[in-house]
């Protein structure tokens, strides 16, 4: 039993290690990312020991030590909660990080800020895993805004570039409109239950949890890139491939999703949560697959893909399986890591190009990266016994035995085959055909770096998915019979769509280019949404503050009445009342006749 | 009370009678020793409060805001350093005065019991600030600000003069201590009614509420250094101190004349976000910030629950430090550059970048980034007003993105992108000036590990 916790909190420590060692010789030297790769892989190894514990005897840890504060009847203190959610992600994240640092001394290796770079991907790391071990919701709003601000740094790497920047702050500003309603479920929580703590908030026993319930969704909106405020994930591929591929697919965007799965027990049985759930889910998969259909920059499609797969996970939460949602979480981190890493190798080789259109016949060149590429978009797309299966299968197949609203179901499935048109456009763009480059790079991906850590990826994306669900104890009963076309289902609209994707793109290649149709601008358009959302509000909004707030109010009106008005009258009033009206002529010639007649009475007098 | 009042009238001679190059050093160490001669207050070991004399007291709510003052000295003294440069002996030793003059009354004014006493040093104080931002400040614009400073601060605070002598000859007594046992409630009617606001308007002008703000701006962006960070740190506390020791006075009249100014809060804090949002002017966006988050605390004061008044005081402490700090970057910008416009000190993280870590985490704890104090404050206050109201969520929640929004395109704008070619040849910073950063950080980031030192009276 010692070992369990202690095991545990080696592995947070040690991640704590190198932001330490930032402060000796050690931070100026070379060698510093390897440093960092290695602490996270023993960290990786040690937090291997507590999981196979837990798989073992499935047990619920809480450690609660050092008590910061108590207010009234409240106390706080740092509280880490280790149960099947936090137990099972941890050496997930640790292992995709593993990879995607040693990837990025590959990928980072000329930026001279390197170690740096290094510093904030771990204090994202260890941001994350305060998230995910939380126990209170205080912590966990440590690591929830902490994430978001590392999203900031990390998206903004390239400073120079206003890109960079503007995508950068877009990512505060739609987590920012999330915190809010972290924070409305906080105060919700606090007045209504007076605690923060996990176990104390699941005890209660309130009828109506609709507004912290909201607000959480809210938070999970925001975190998660939902429909409405999901912008932000696709402009954060701004950011390098490295942060792409750690914050954006597999850990920070989850988030959200892992939020909805800790207050699941509060979701439970609440009908109409779980239906506004599902909707949202629904249009977020449905529309952002819409979009990855016809983008043309390769990372781009990848981030749709990762916000479709998001929406299919809140789809879970919504048909009330929150461990099949989390299974699809571990899951997807291990694919959608390596194709972020395979996207990077392309980029990286190609000197910095991300248009698939100017890729093509890739296959020969870059054969690893490939090989990586494809199992990932199988995986992705769910084909059998490749990792992404595991879990998609088996949202699929409940989801369609289940009684819930037919139409998000119908929308996710029609996403479901979305998948794996953009999966095959992106194959058929970069791999397949003629090489569209130009002739003069050189491209080697012959990197131990880069092999190694896509190696290990590949190898999680075709066995994590088994090894995982084979492991873990079933939480939910799951739906042991259906009709075959419902159990053939999720299998019949991928291969659907592979077809159709690759027939289109055979059939319209050599066609002579048309005048897009308005579905297609749609659709490349992100549904015109970031033109009318990120023109209008934005304006009319900084229009308010220059003209009624700044302009109106304080520079005019607020002048007006108070000091301006006053000091106004005051002068009229002055001048009113006064006897001195500055006619010097007049003054002067009373003042001679005076001094005249003076004079004259004067001399007369004697 | 006394081995921190004479100290502090002590350094006054040691400025006038110290070498002319050891003026800064000395003046900065003895007040810097000063200050941590009032750190034990911090340690309220008795619930009530710690009796000096008959004039002096501190408890829970004064502590903290009076080691706040004492810690601001060295710190304004070393920021004020280069702007003083090419001034001559005796005004840089008359400046250092005015200084040390203004924190003996601050002193003085956070620790008396009497309210009477209170009121006096609270107008005392307007003197020695006067004279710094009328005669230090850098534009013409200055003598308006003074004018504008002295007269919004002086028509609010004049009828409360009154007030309290009508108290005192109703109640017998005007001492802090006795006075909560006296009072008497404060039944609705027309006079009640004028009595309230008397005694809040002088507070609410401190604050400043908005509508009655506009000296605080002109005032912050005309000061010199040391008058923009004593004034955002500790003058603009004097409202809230003065209104949480005051509104014992008014209860329950509080609940019922409240709503106009939680509106006018609740509004006015959005309407300051969205102008810092427009600001060009990088003293004018962080006063403003300031007038946006005194809002918060005006709010939490009037909704009067404990969790209110301990975010309230919270928010005290943690804006007086982070406003200070963001005043001392501006500051260093502005010796650069020798302008406050932010668009002419673009991308200075690539020549300063040990100021751009400085930047990043001044308005990371300006946007209140969890776990830093100015979180507590702010989620306690959040707290507070969504158990008064839920519908102030939709309010708190605006102001909270904005307050991000604008912290952040202050630090994209000064630090990020491609700098000019004219600050291509500033100077580096100094030392001193990444030491001031750290003494205002440190405490900030020490306090998160403790927050209830701060936090007022815990009830």
């Amino acid at each position: 039993m010692n070992l369990f916790t202690s095991s545990i909190l080696v592995t947070l420590f040690m991640l704590t290690l190198p932001i330490m060692m930032a402060n000796t010789s050690m931070y100026i030297n070379k060698l510093y990312p390897r440093y960092v790769k290695t602490t996270i892989s023993y960290a990786f190894m040690i937090s291997l020991i507590p999981t196979m514990m837990f798989l073992h005897l499935g047990q619920d840890t809480m450690i609660s030590n050092w008590h910061w504060i108590t207010i009234q009847t409240m106390k706080l203190s740092l509280s880490f909660k280790f149960d099947y959610f936090s137990m099972i992600f941890v050496p997930v994240a640790l292992f995709v990080t593993w990879s995607i640092m040693e990837f990025s001394i590959w990928y980072m290796h000329s930026d001279p800020y390197i170690n740096r770079f290094f510093k904030y991907l771990l204090l994202f790391l260890i941001t994350m895993m305060i998230l995910v071990t939380a126990n209170n919701m205080f912590q966990l709003f440590i690591g929830w805004e902490g994430v978001g601000i590392m999203s900031f740094l990390l998206i903004g790497w390239w400073y120079g570039r206003t890109d960079a920047n503007t995508a950068a702050l877009q990512a505060i500003l739609y987590n920012r409109i999330g915190d809010v309603g972290f924070i409305m479920a906080m105060a919700w929580f606090l007045t209504n239950l007076n605690t923060w703590d996990l176990q104390q908030i699941f005890m209660a026993n309130h009828e109506n949890l609709n507004i912290p319930l909201i607000g959480l969704l809210l938070a999970a909106t925001g975190k998660s890139a939902q429909f409405g405020l999901h912008p932000w994930l696709p402009s954060a591929m701004e950011g390098p491939t490295p942060v792409s591929a750690l914050l954006h697919s597999s850990t920070m965007v989850v988030a959200g999703v892992f939020l909805l799965i800790r207050f699941h027990p509060l979701m439970e049985h609440n009908k109409t949560l779980q239906t506004i759930t599902l909707c949202l889910g629904a249009i977020t998969t449905l529309f952002t697959a819409i979009c990855a259909l016809t983008q043309n920059d390769i990372k781009k499609i990848v981030a749709f893909s990762t916000s479709s797969q998001l929406g299919l996970m809140i789809v879970t939460i919504g048909i009330n399986q929150p461990y099949l949602a989390f299974l699809h979480i571990c899951t997807h981190a291990f694919f959608k890591a390596m194709l972020f890493m395979c996207s990077g190798s392309i980029i990286h080789s190609l000197n910095d190009e991300q248009d698939i259109r100017k890729m093509g016949g890739l296959f020969k060149a870059l054969p690893f990266t490939t090989t990586s590429l494809i199992v990932g978009s199988l995986a992705l797309t769910g084909m059998p016994f490749l990792t992404g299966f595991y879990s998609k299968d088996l949202i699929i197949e409940t989801a369609n035995t289940s009684y819930t609203n037919a139409w998000a179901l119908l929308m996710t499935l029609v996403a479901t085959s979305m998948t794996a048109a953009y999966s095959t456009r992106i194959m058929f763009f970069t791999l397949l055909g003629q090489p569209r480059f130009s002739p003069i790079i050189t491209i080697n991906e012959n990197d131990p770096h880069l092999i190694n850590s896509i190696k290990r990826l590949l190898f999680g994306s075709i066995f994590a998915g088994f090894l995982i669900s084979y492991n873990i104890t079933p939480t939910t009963t799951p739906q042991m019979t259906m009709p075959h076309y419902l159990k053939m289902m999720a299998l019949i609209v991928t291969i659907l769509g592979f077809i159709l994707a690759l027939e289109l793109n055979l059939m319209m290649q050599n066609l002579k280019f048309k005048y897009p149709s308005g579905l297609f601008k749609f659709s490349n358009m992100l549904g015109y949404f970031p033109t009318i959302i990120h023109r209008l509000m934005p304006k009319t909004n900084l229009l308010m503050g220059q003209k009624s707030a700044s302009t109106l109010l304080d520079m005019t009106w607020m002048e007006k009445i108070l000091p301006k008005s006053i000091s106004h009258f005051q002068m009229k009033s002055s001048i009113a009342v006064s006897n001195q009206k500055g006619l010097i002529k007049l003054y002067f010639m009373s003042f001679m006749l005076t001094l005249t007649l003076s004079l004259l009475t004067l001399s007369f007098h004697g | 009370m006394l081995k921190i009042i004479v100290p502090t009238m002590m350094l006054i001679p040691l400025t006038w009678l110290s070498k002319p190059s050891m003026i800064w050093i000395n003046t900065t160490a003895y007040s810097m020793l000063i200050s941590l001669i009032g750190l034990t207050y911090l340690n309220q070991f008795t619930d009530n409060n710690l009796n000096f004399s008959l004039l002096f007291f501190t408890d829970s709510l004064s502590a903290p805001l009076l080691v706040l003052t004492t810690w601001l000295l060295p710190l304004m003294l070393m920021a004020s350093q280069h702007h003083l440069s090419k001034e001559t002996l005796t005004r840089k030793k008359l400046y250092i005065t005015m200084l040390v003059t203004l924190q003996l009354l601050l002193i003085m004014t956070f620790t008396a019991t009497e309210l009477i006493m209170f009121y006096i040093l609270f107008e005392a104080t307007l003197m020695p600030t006067l004279i710094i931002i009328t005669r230090w400040g850098n534009q013409t614009e200055r003598l308006n600000a003074g004018l504008y400073f002295l007269f919004y601060t002086l028509v609010g605070s004049l009828p409360l003069l009154i007030a309290l002598l009508w108290l005192q000859s109703n109640l017998g007594t005007l001492n802090l201590l006795v006075i909560q046992y006296w009072t008497q409630p404060l039944l609705s009617s027309w006079s009640n009614t004028l009595l309230w606001l008397a005694c809040m308007m002088a507070f609410m002008v401190k604050m400043p509420l908005y509508g009655l703000h506009l000296w605080l701006p002109k005032a912050h962006v005309e000061a010199p250094i040391a008058g923009s960070m004593v004034l955002a740190a500790v003058l603009l506390k004097l409202g809230g101190y003065g209104m949480m020791r005051i509104t014992i006075l008014l209860n329950p009249l509080t609940d019922f004349m409240a709503y106009p100014f939680m509106m006018l809060s609740l509004w006015g804090m959005i309407m300051t976000s969205s102008i810092c949002l427009r600001q060009t002017d990088l003293k004018s966006l962080i006063a403003y910030s300031s007038v946006s988050h005194m809002a918060l605390v005006i709010v939490a004061v009037l909704i009067q629950s404990p969790w209110s008044y301990m975010g309230a005081t919270a928010l005290m402490i943690a804006h007086g430090l982070t406003s200070s700090m963001l005043f001392c970057l501006a500051n260093s910008n502005y010796e650069r550059i020798h302008s406050r416009t932010m668009i002419l000190a673009r991308g200075l993280q690539t020549l300063l970048p040990l100021m751009a870590a400085w930047w990043l985490l001044a308005s990371l704890t300006n946007l209140a980034l969890p776990p830093t104090i100015n979180l507590v404050g702010e989620l306690f206050v959040v707290m507070a007003s969504f158990s008064w109201s839920n519908i102030t969520i939709i309010l708190m929640g605006i102001n909270i993105t904005i307050t991000a929004l604008y912290s952040l395109y202050m630090l994209i704008t000064t630090q990020r992108g491609k700098y000019t070619h004219h600050v291509k040849n500033i100077k580096p910073s100094f030392t001193r000036e990444n030491s001031l950063m750290t003494l205002h950080l440190l405490p900030l980031l020490l306090l998160s590990l403790n927050p209830k030192v701060i936090l007022g009276p815990i009830y």
